[in-house]
């Protein structure tokens, strides 16, 4: 990014802010229909001052790392046993290029037989939508690992663990991290599908609650807290790679 | 003592032989060239001797440590120079090698430069040092220069040439650099035919070059028409 143009990144939601706020003072349109901005604000202003806002934060968050850790640990599990060993590969891989292929939502009623309503079916849920990024960004990423260097490596008499830690790890961080930015905005999206089925806390209910009560100001509150959670994780993502990644040679550097 | 011997060597690749009945050897603190036309196994004779190519029949002797330098400096993107340099260390004393060596390429400034900093002569002389770790008795090069600017290449030749001097390893570099075979090597090995062999062996004299281009030039062109007669046929 230009360094002149830091004013670029706010500019359309401020301009949409100030659209927002002129077309509800217009009167135009009745505020159970679109909530004012200052309504929005007063709501979430409530929810603090109940202190229900951190439980709803808390409980959604909490929902997005768990399943997310799980879908990491598995994706980096999976991914690099397909990615380094053929056997794996065929073994593993057609299977769940499979079962990628059936739409993540569609595992909810299983996933509410076996797990409930409770917490254990959301954790799954969001872990099955954070998991895919992750693992076909890592496979695709050791499959590219430059040859050259692993053949640098060997000649030098690395193998095996040492191999794969000193030369097949670092190569595929980039990709590695690729998948696991796109995996966590997957998380949060799932996190909302599964809040939105049965919760009785967290955005996702928020959500519901303002949609069952009418009550704009709530499901604008609770979406502009889901805009900025993921603005939040995925800044904190990027913030990784720039510290990860400061060797590779690409236009971002 | 030799540091490299070869006696009736001949390699296939992918079941084609591509090196037949190659009988050479180098001894150590001598610098040997390797040259002829692109495509005729030059590099596969390297690979050969460095152990990554398996040979079909013959005898192969190596004495000592290997290191092997190639067209591209293969630099690790995510270390620096110092831990490039360093990525051949296997204990502590080749370890401590590691700062005097850079010195020696003179990178001392860039010791802690990322690869992507570096300019194509830096990268390779930091592929040098990394090939120097372990004290080779045998250094293998394989076309280390031809990416660089005539310059830089006269500058990393003549460091090569000292360094391998000071080392008293034995030498062996591919290149399709008439001048640099001859200004480099001691000796060259001129490799021919289908499958390859060695046709010519020639002393690395400046007053040998056109002997050399003419052998190289009858090559190339024998193997056009080879070529050609194939496409015909």
């Amino acid at each position: 990014m230009a360094k002149g143009a830091r004013w670029l990144p706010p500019a359309l939601p401020v301009c949409l802010a100030v659209a927002w706020y002129a077309v509800t003072a217009s009167g135009r349109i009745p505020a159970y229909q679109l909530a004012s901005p200052r309504l929005v604000w007063l709501y979430v202003q409530q929810l603090a001052a109940r202190g229900t806002l951190w439980q709803h934060l808390g409980a959604s968050a909490e929902r997005v790392l768990m399943g997310f850790g799980i879908a990491f640990a598995a994706a980096v599990l999976l991914g690099t046993c397909v990615g380094l060993w053929s056997h794996a590969e065929q073994l593993i891989d057609p299977t769940l290029q499979a079962v990628r292929a059936v739409p993540s939502l569609a595992w909810v009623p299983l996933l509410l037989i076996w797990l409930g309503v409770g917490e254990l079916a959301k954790i799954a849920l969001v872990a099955i939508g954070a998991f895919f990024p992750i693992y076909v960004n890592l496979v695709s990423g050791i499959r590219a690992v430059d040859r050259k260097l692993v053949e640098v490596a060997r000649i030098y008499g690395y193998e095996g663990w040492r191999l794969a830690a000193r030369v097949v790890l670092p190569a595929t961080l980039p990709s590695l991290l690729v998948g696991a930015r796109i995996g966590l905005t997957q998380a949060w999206l799932f996190l909302v599908a599964a809040e939105l089925l049965a919760s009785t806390r967290g955005l996702g209910y928020l959500l519901i609650e303002g949609q069952q009560t009418s009550r704009t100001d709530e499901v604008l509150a609770a979406i502009l807290l889901l805009a900025t959670c993921g603005k939040l994780s995925e800044m904190a993502m990027r913030a990784l790679e720039r510290r990860w990644l400061r060797w590779t040679d690409g236009l971002a550097t | 003592m030799s540091g490299i011997e070869l006696r009736e060597v001949s390699v296939a690749v992918d079941g084609r032989r591509i090196l037949e009945d190659l009988t050479f050897h180098v001894e150590r603190g001598e610098s040997v060239a390797v040259v002829g036309a692109s495509g005729c196994g030059k590099s596969t004779l390297l690979r050969a001797i460095a152990g990554l190519v398996p040979i079909e029949t013959g005898v192969l002797a190596v004495d000592g440590e290997i290191a092997f330098v190639f067209q591209e400096p293969r630099l690790m993107p995510w270390l620096d120079v110092t831990a490039n340099v360093a990525f051949a260390a296997r204990n502590d004393a080749e370890r401590a090698r590691v700062a005097p060596l850079i010195e020696r390429v003179g990178l001392e400034a860039a010791a802690h430069l990322l690869p992507k900093q570096l300019s194509g002569g830096m990268a390779q002389r930091v592929a040098l040092a990394r090939a120097l770790v372990r004290q080779p008795q045998v250094l293998l090069l394989d076309e280390p220069f031809s990416a660089l600017d005539a310059l830089r290449r006269r500058l990393l030749q003549d460091l090569l040439a000292t360094i391998a001097a000071e080392s008293g390893a034995a030498l062996v570099f591919v290149t399709h650099d008439v001048d640099e075979a001859l200004y480099l090597g001691r000796r060259v090995l001129v490799l021919a035919g289908q499958p390859t062999r060695v046709v010519a062996e020639i002393a690395g004299h400046p007053t040998n070059r056109d002997h050399l281009l003419e052998l190289l030039h009858t090559e190339e062109r024998l193997r056009a028409e080879a070529q050609l007669r194939l496409r015909v046929v």
